[in-house]
């Protein structure tokens, strides 16, 4: 039970930033581009938990999302990205090679990865392929970011 | 951070770079990307004249391309900054609409010219 409002908090909290980040930090000036906050969240849930529980927060979170404040089209785009993302970064940490550093940059390279598939198939322009390579550029750095400041929370919360 | 990071990251940026010289746009097709909280849903190929709209409930943005060049047409914003940002034809310019967070993106081979984003 104590797992079950765990969990449920991180959803709320991943909910709170990616709705903030809309609001504060519009991916304008770059589209495409976002930090991808929530992201953080994921990271201290597959730190915390297993890969299974935070594949469950990541999926509620972006489903109850778009049903606040997106639409279907956002959810699908949002929805492809979370789970290729985190299947890759549960992988990569399982081998137990990586910090959460290189995890975080290949999740972020990942998400954006997978959300431009999805665009290149639901718009069906081949003229949208060639900005790929600055979204796995973009996914990777704010990965590393997310990863710092996951890195913090983790810390702040082993003192809980 | 341990080495096997930063060889990660390191093959992450590699691959970029090579999507980057393989995936360039090909031909002169210029394209306007339209964008909604920076994810693309819809684009126009400028060769070809013709009109998105896009809508969200009370909010639309119409975009209309016409000989060559891009512009927002109208839209549900109170300022119409995008209406009056006119015309676009060179590749990277754009024209926002922040209360509707759509945004019109020009892309193609021209792209090459950066400062061409600045202006």
């Amino acid at each position: 039970l104590k797992k079950l409002s765990r969990m449920a908090l991180l959803t709320a909290v991943a909910m709170l930033l990616s709705w903030l980040e809309g609001l504060f930090l519009p991916s304008l000036v770059v589209p495409g581009v976002k930090f991808g906050l929530a992201n953080i969240v994921t990271l201290v849930a597959l730190s915390l938990f297993t890969w299974k529980e935070a594949i469950l927060i990541s999926v509620s979170r972006v489903v109850l999302s778009a049903f606040l404040f997106g639409n279907l089209f956002s959810m699908l785009y949002a929805l492809a990205g979370a789970v290729v993302s985190l299947c890759g970064m549960a992988l990569l940490l399982r081998t137990e090679r990586f910090s959460l550093f290189g995890v975080s940059a290949a999740g972020g390279f990942l998400h954006n990865l997978a959300e431009l598939a999805v665009a290149a198939v639901a718009v069906q322009t081949p003229g949208l392929v060639s900005y790929l390579p600055v979204l796995t550029v973009a996914g990777t750095v704010t990965g590393l970011i997310n990863a710092l400041l996951a890195k913090i929370v983790l810390t702040r919360l082993r003192g809980v | 951070v341990k080495r096997a990071d930063v060889v990660l990251i390191l093959a992450l940026l590699v691959v970029s770079l090579a999507f980057f010289a393989f995936l360039r746009p090909s031909g002169d097709a210029m394209t306007a990307g339209v964008y909604f909280e920076g994810r693309p849903v819809h684009s126009l190929p400028l060769a070809q004249d013709g009109v998105f709209r896009w809508e969200d409930g009370k909010n639309f943005v119409e975009v209309t391309v016409e000989n060559g060049s891009v512009s927002v047409t109208d839209a549900s914003c109170p300022d119409r900054d995008c209406v009056r940002t006119g015309a676009l034809s060179r590749a990277g310019q754009s024209a926002v609409c922040l209360p509707n967070r759509v945004s019109v993106v020009l892309s193609g081979s021209a792209a090459d010219t950066p400062d061409a984003a600045l202006d």
